[in-house]
C-alpha cells in the first residue's frame, strides 16, 4: 500500500525546487551529525575496553588516559585464553542461553496470549500477580529460592539456572503489551473460519508479534549471558562454570590486572553485539517517519 | 510448512541439550552425596572434603597445588572445591543458610560472626589430641582474633601485614633520604608533605580505604577500638582523639592524601597512582608484588615498615580457614585443614609471594627474604608478629565497620571536626554494640 | 439446560484455552516464586540472621524502620535517582526511537551504537565516566568552563554525586529503551501515517497524534519497567561511589544487601524488601490505572 500512497504524496505537491532540495539535504546532514556525535559517545567505554585490552599496566594507569597503546599487546588476550578454559565457559553459556531463549520464548508468549487476548475469570489479577513478583528485591528472596534448589537437587548444575529462568515475568509483560497492539479483526476473521485459539495463537498472533518476538529474544540473550549471581551462587565445579563466573576468577581479592580484565570482558561481549547487529534485520526497515523531514 | 519444522527443530534441540543437562547432573551428584565412591584403584573407602575456594585464578591455583600435595599423601580423601567467587559473603551465608555448607570454610574476619551463632566446630580438641600440630607457631596477636570464649574457631593461612611503598626516584627529586624500618611517625608526615606537589597533582600518601587501615593508625597512637572485654567503644580515649587529629592532618589540614570522595571519584587505584608517579607513598600488602613483578615500574621503588609512634603495629589481610559443625568427617577434615597450614601448605604459600605464610615457619619465610622483591621485602616479615586484627574479635564488626567510616568519611572530607567524629563514633558503636 | 448438544460454550472453550496457555508460567510461579515469596514475607515478622532459628517478633520490624534514618534517607536517595532517571530516560530513548525508525542511512550501525552501553562491562563505563567528570581533565568540566558555566565537582560532593550517577545511568538506559520502542514501531501501520501526510499534517504533529496514542501499550510497559528496575537501582552506584560521599547516593538496595548478608540480619532486610514492594506496587497500580482510563476514553 505505501508505494502508490507515496506517489500520490508526490503528486500532490509543487516540483521540489533546488532550494528545497538543498535545505532537505542539510537537515539530513544534521541530523547526521547528530547521530554520529551521539554514536560516539555511546562507544566511548566500549573503545576504551578495546584499548585497555592491548595495554600495558604503565600506559593502562596514565593520567590523562591515553587512547592509542604505543604497543598493541595482543599477548593479553593470548594470556588471558592460556589461564581459563574459555571453550568450555563459552560451551556452558551458549547451552544455558539457547534453552533459556527457546523455552522463555514458548512460555511467555502462551502466557501473554492468554493474558492478552483471552477473556477468563482472574486474568488481570492473576496477571497482576506475576508483575509483583519482579517487584520483590532478589536479596530477601535468594536464600529461600536456593532452598528450593537443594531440596530438588539442583545444586551444582545448569537446570537452577535455566529451569526457573523461563518463567520470566518480564518477558510476559512484554508480550502482553505487544500482542494488545494486534487488530482484532484479523483473530475475529480467523475465528468466523474456525479456527481454534491454538491456531490463532500460532497463524495470527505469533507471526504479527515478530518484533516484540525478536526483542526479547534479545533481552533475554543478554540477561542470561551476561548473568552473574545465578551462576555464583548455584555452581561450583570449574566445568560447569559460565562465562561470567570465569572471568570473574580473574578479579583478585585485593588487586586487579584490568588489561587482562578487559581482554576478557571483551570475549564475553562480543557474540551479544554479534547476536544484536544480526537480530536487528527482524526489525524491518521503518516506514514510519520516511517523510518526516521532508 | 518451515516455520512448523524450525521449531520442532528447536524442540529436538531443547530436549537434547536437556539431557545433557541431566548427566552433568549425575556426574556430580555421585561425588558429593556419599562418600563411599568406587574408588578408582584405592583401597579402603574414599571420603570427598569439600573445601571453599576464592580470589583470582592465580590465587586458586595455590589452593589446586597445595590440595595435590595432600591427595598424593593421602589418597583416601578428596579434596572438592566449593568457588564462593568474589561475591563471598552472599554466596557463603547462601550456602550455610541453604543448608549445603562445605566441610571447610573460607570466611576470614567472619570466623567469629559465625562462630557466635553456632555455625563452626572449635579446634581446640583436634589441636590437644594431634601432637604432629604445633599451635605456638602461628602468632598470637592473629590466633587470638579467632577464639570466642577461649575456644579457637579458625586458623589462618596466608598473612599479608600492610608496609608503605614508596618511589625512591620521587624520595631523590625531593632530596629526602630513603626511609628505615624504625622511622617515625613524624619523618612519615614531614616525608609526606614534601613529597606532595598540587601542581603535579603528585600526592605524597592516600590514606586508604581498603579495610581498616585507619585502624592502624588508631593503634600506633596507642588507642584501640574496643574495651578488652568487648562490650563497650574505647574510641572515647585521648589517644584515639590524637589518631583521629592526625588523620585530618593527612587528608584535609596538610592535603597530602587525596580524601575519600576524590579517592572515589579519581577511579584510579592506590596501585595505579603509584604506578603513574602521582603518589609517592601507599601502604598496601604483599598483593601488590605479583603484579608489579609481572610489569615492572616504570622508577625505583622498595617497602619499609609503618612508621613507628607508641609501637609498629600494623593492620593485614588474613586468609583463614575454619571447620563447618555438621561436617560428617571432622576427622579428614581436619587433616585436610591441618595441611593446608601446616609446613608444606606454608611453603607453597611462600612461593607464590602473594602473601606471607601465617605462621613463623622459619622457612617457608626464608623463602620470601630470599627472593629480595624488593630489597627490603623483610619489612613485610618483620611486621608480621606486631598485626593486630582487633575488628575480627567483634561478632558485630561488619555493622560497627559502615557506622565507623561513614563517620571518618565526614571528618575527611572536612565536614567534621576530629571531637565530633569521636564523640559520634563513640555514640554509633555503643548503640550497635548494645543490641 | 440442553443436554442434547454436548456443545460447550464459547466462552467456557475460552476460559478453559486460556488456563491451558498461563499453566506453564502459573506453574513455574508456583514452584519457584510462591515459596520464597511467602518465606521472605514471613521473615520480615521475625529477627532471623540467615542462620540460627528465628523468632516472630510481628510487627517490631517495620515499626522499627519507620524510625530508622538510614533507611529513610536511602528511600528518598532512590526516589530522586526513579525521578532523575526514568521521565527523561525514556523520553530520550523515544525520540531516538523514532529517528532510527526512519528510513535513512546507517539506522544498523547507529542502533548498535545506541544499544553498547547496555551490553558494555559496568566497569568500563564507570571508568570512563569517572574521566569525564574528572574535575582536573575531565571533558564535561573543560566544556562547561568554555563556556564560563558553573564546574560542579561531580561524584567528589555529596550534592552533585547524584545528578552525575542519573546522567550516567539515562545514558547507559537509552539502548535498552529504544530496542522497546523500536518494536513498538514497527507495529505501528505505514498507511496510518501516509493517510496522515495526505491531510497535511507535519512531522511533529504525526508524532503527538498518531505515534504517541498508538505506542501507549509500549511505553505503558516502558515506563512499569524502568520504575521497577530504578527502585531496584544497585551496580552503577556501587561501582561509581560505594554510596557515598556520605551516604548520599546509597540506595534502598545497597542497605538490604548489607543488612542481609552483612549485618546478619535477613529479617530486617525481608521487612524492608516489603516496604519497597508496597511503594513499587503502590505506584504500578496508578499507572496501570490510568492508562485503564484512557483505554475507556
Amino acid at each position: 500500500m505505501s508505494a502508490p500512497s507515496t506517489s500520490l504524496s508526490i503528486s500532490k505537491r509543487p516540483p521540489v525546487s533546488v532550494k528545497a532540495a538543498a535545505v532537505k539535504w542539510l537537515a539530513r546532514a544534521l541530523l547526521h551529525l547528530l547521530l554520529i556525535v551521539g554514536s560516539i559517545s555511546m562507544m566511548l567505554p566500549f573503545i576504551w575496553m578495546v584499548s585497555s585490552s592491548l595495554k600495558n599496566a604503565n600506559e593502562l594507569y596514565a593520567v590523562p588516559p591515553i587512547w592509542i597503546p604505543q604497543k598493541w599487546l595482543w599477548q593479553n588476550f593470548v594470556y588471558m585464553f592460556e589461564h581459563a578454559p574459555w571453550g568450555i565457559y563459552f560451551l556452558n553459556t551458549t547451552k544455558i542461553t539457547l534453552i533459556v531463549i527457546v523455552g522463555q520464548l514458548i512460555v511467555c508468549s502462551m502466557g501473554a496470549y492468554a493474558f492478552s487476548r483471552l477473556n477468563f475469570k482472574g486474568r488481570d489479577a492473576l496477571f497482576f500477580l506475576i508483575l509483583c513478583t519482579t517487584m520483590i528485591p532478589y536479596h530477601v528472596t535468594m536464600i529461600p529460592t536456593f532452598k528450593i534448589m537443594k531440596s530438588l537437587d539442583w545444586i551444582n548444575t545448569h537446570k537452577a539456572l535455566i529451569v526457573p529462568a523461563l518463567f520470566s515475568p518480564f518477558g510476559i509483560f512484554l508480550l502482553r503489551q505487544f500482542f494488545l497492539t494486534i487488530t482484532k479483526e484479523l483473530e475475529q476473521a480467523a475465528m468466523i473460519d474456525g479456527c481454534s485459539y491454538p491456531r490463532i495463537f500460532w497463524h495470527v498472533i505469533l507471526p504479527n508479534a515478530k518484533p516484540a518476538l525478536t526483542t526479547l529474544a534479545i533481552f533475554i540473550f543478554m540477561g542470561t549471558w551476561n548473568d552473574f549471581l545465578a551462576p555464583l551462587i548455584y555452581l561450583n565445579d570449574d566445568g560447569l562454570k559460565t562465562l561470567t563466573l570465569g572471568l570473574a576468577s580473574f578479579q583478585g581479592t585485593n588487586t586487579t590486572q584490568w588489561n587482562y580484565m578487559m581482554a576478557g570482558a571483551l570475549i564475553v561481549m562480543l557474540p551479544i553485539l554479534i547476536v544484536f547487529a544480526f537480530a536487528q534485520r527482524y526489525f524491518v526497515e521503518g516506514i514510519t517517519m520516511s517523510g518526516m523531514k521532508e | 510448512m518451515k516455520k512448523f519444522s524450525l521449531i520442532a527443530m528447536g524442540f529436538v534441540l531443547l530436549v537434547g541439550l536437556l539431557t545433557g543437562c541431566g548427566g552433568n547432573a549425575n556426574s556430580t551428584k555421585g561425588n558429593d552425596t556419599e562418600p563411599v565412591n568406587k574408588g578408582e584403584g584405592n583401597s579402603g573407602a574414599s571420603v570427598t572434603i569439600k573445601m571453599a575456594i576464592s580470589g583470582s585464578e592465580q590465587e586458586q591455583k595455590l589452593r589446586y597445588e597445595t590440595a595435590d600435595l595432600f591427595m598424593k599423601d593421602h589418597p583416601n580423601i578428596k579434596i572438592e572445591w566449593v568457588d564462593i567467587g568474589n561475591e563471598r559473603y552472599q554466596k557463603t551465608l547462601t550456602l550455610i543458610s541453604g543448608g549445603n555448607p562445605p566441610d571447610i570454610l573460607y570466611i576470614n574476619d567472619w570466623t567469629l560472626p559465625l562462630a557466635t551463632r553456632g555455625v563452626l566446630m572449635p579446634l581446640d580438641d583436634f589441636i590437644k589430641e594431634d601432637h604432629s600440630f604445633n599451635l605456638d607457631e602461628f602468632y598470637p596477636s592473629i590466633i587470638d582474633a579467632y577464639k570466642l570464649d577461649g575456644k579457637l574457631y579458625g586458623l589462618p593461612q596466608d598473612l599479608s601485614p600492610t608496609v608503605i611503598y614508596y618511589n625512591k626516584d620521587l624520595f631523590d627529586q625531593a632530596n629526602l633520604p630513603y626511609p628505615a624500618d624504625d622511622w617515625t611517625q613524624d619523618d612519615f608526615i614531614t616525608a609526606a608533605k614534601k613529597l606532595t606537589n598540587p601542581a603535579k597533582k603528585q600526592y605524597g600518601f592516600i590514606l586508604s580505604t581498603w579495610n581498616t587501615e585507619y585502624d592502624g593508625w588508631m593503634l600506633r597512637n596507642g588507642a584501640s577500638l574496643f574495651t578488652p572485654d568487648l562490650k563497650k567503644s574505647a574510641v572515647d580515649s585521648p589517644e584515639a582523639l590524637k589518631a583521629l587529629q592526625l588523620l585530618k592532618q593527612i587528608v584535609v589540614d596538610d592535603h597530602v592524601s587525596p580524601n575519600p570522595a576524590e579517592i572515589q571519584a579519581m577511579g584510579q587505584y592506590d596501585y595505579a597512582l603509584f604506578r603513574n608517579r602521582q603518589l609517592a607513598m601507599f601502604s598496601s600488602g604483599l598483593w601488590q608484588l605479583p603484579g608489579f613483578k609481572a610489569e615492572p615500574l616504570p622508577f625505583k621503588w622498595d617497602v619499609v615498615r609503618m612508621p613507628k609512634q607508641v609501637n609498629q603495629a600494623t593492620k593485614a589481610g588474613v586468609l583463614s580457614w575454619s571447620i563447618h559443625k555438621d561436617t560428617k568427617h571432622p576427622k579428614e577434615a581436619w587433616e585436610v585443614l591441618k595441611f593446608f597450614v601446616g609446613h608444606e601448605g606454608m611453603k607453597l604459600v611462600a612461593k607464590y609471594s602473594m602473601a606471607l605464610p601465617a605462621s613463623d615457619v622459619k622457612e617457608a619465610n626464608q623463602i620470601i627474604i630470599d627472593s629480595k622483591f624488593p630489597v627490603n621485602v623483610k619489612a613485610f616479615v618483620d611486621s608480621a608478629p606486631l598485626v593486630n586484627m582487633e575488628e575480627f574479635r567483634h561478632p558485630k564488626w561488619s555493622e560497627l565497620s559502615v557506622a565507623i567510616n561513614e563517620q571518618l568519611d565526614r571528618m575527611l572530607i572536612g565536614n567534621q571536626s576530629p571531637e565530633d567524629t569521636q564523640k559520634n563514633m563513640f555514640a554509633k558503636m555503643n548503640e550497635i554494640m548494645a543490641e | 439446560m440442553n443436554l442434547k448438544s454436548l456443545k460447550i460454550p464459547t466462552s467456557m472453550k475460552e476460559t478453559l484455552w486460556a488456563y491451558v496457555f498461563i499453566s506453564p508460567i502459573m506453574l513455574g510461579f508456583a514452584v519457584f516464586m510462591l515459596y520464597p515469596l511467602s518465606a521472605s514475607l514471613y521473615l520480615s515478622f521475625t529477627n532471623s540472621d540467615g542462620i540460627t532459628v528465628a523468632g516472630f517478633v510481628g510487627f517490631d520490624n517495620y515499626v522499627k524502620l519507620m524510625s530508622d534514618k538510614d533507611f529513610i534517607k536511602s528511600l528518598f536517595v532512590t526516589a530522586y535517582y526513579t525521578l532523575g532517571t526514568v521521565p527523561i530516560g525514556t523520553g530520550l530513548a523515544l525520540i531516538v526511537a523514532v529517528i532510527l525508525n526512519a528510513k535513512i542511512r546507517f539506522t544498523t550501525i547507529y542502533r548498535s551504537a545506541f544499544f553498547l552501553p547496555v551490553i558494555t562491562s559496568m566497569v568500563a563505563v564507570a571508568t570512563v565516566w569517572k574521566w569525564l567528570y574528572n574535575t582536573d581533565y575531565g571533558l564535561i568540566n573543560a566544556f562547561l568552563m568554555n563556556l564560563g558555566l558553573y564546574e560542579p565537582p561531580w561524584l567528589a560532593s555529596d550534592k552533585w554525586a547524584m545528578p552525575a550517577i542519573i546522567m550516567m545511568s539515562i545514558w547507559k538506559g537509552i539502548g535498552f529503551n529504544m530496542v522497546l520502542f523500536l518494536a513498538g514501531l514497527q507495529g505501528i501501520s505505514p498507511t496510518i501515517y501516509e493517510a496522515a501526510k495526505i491531510d497535511g499534517a507535519n512531522g511533529l504533529r504525526r508524532f503527538v497524534h498518531i505515534t504517541i496514542p498508538l505506542l501507549r501499550n509500549t511505553t505503558l510497559f516502558v515506563f512499569i519497567i524502568a520504575i521497577i528496575s530504578s527502585f531496584q537501582v544497585f551496580d552503577q552506584v556501587f561501582i561509581m561511589t560505594k554510596g557515598g560521599p556520605a551516604k548520599s547516593t546509597t540506595v534502598i538496595i545497597y542497605y538490604i544487601y548489607q543488612n542481609a548478608f552483612q549485618f546478619f540480619k535477613q529479617g530486617y532486610a525481608s521487612a524492608m524488601g516489603y516496604v519497597l514492594f508496597a511503594i513499587i506496587f503502590v505506584i504500578t497500580m496508578v499507572q496501570l490505572k490510568i492508562s485503564n482510563r484512557k483505554d475507556v476514553n
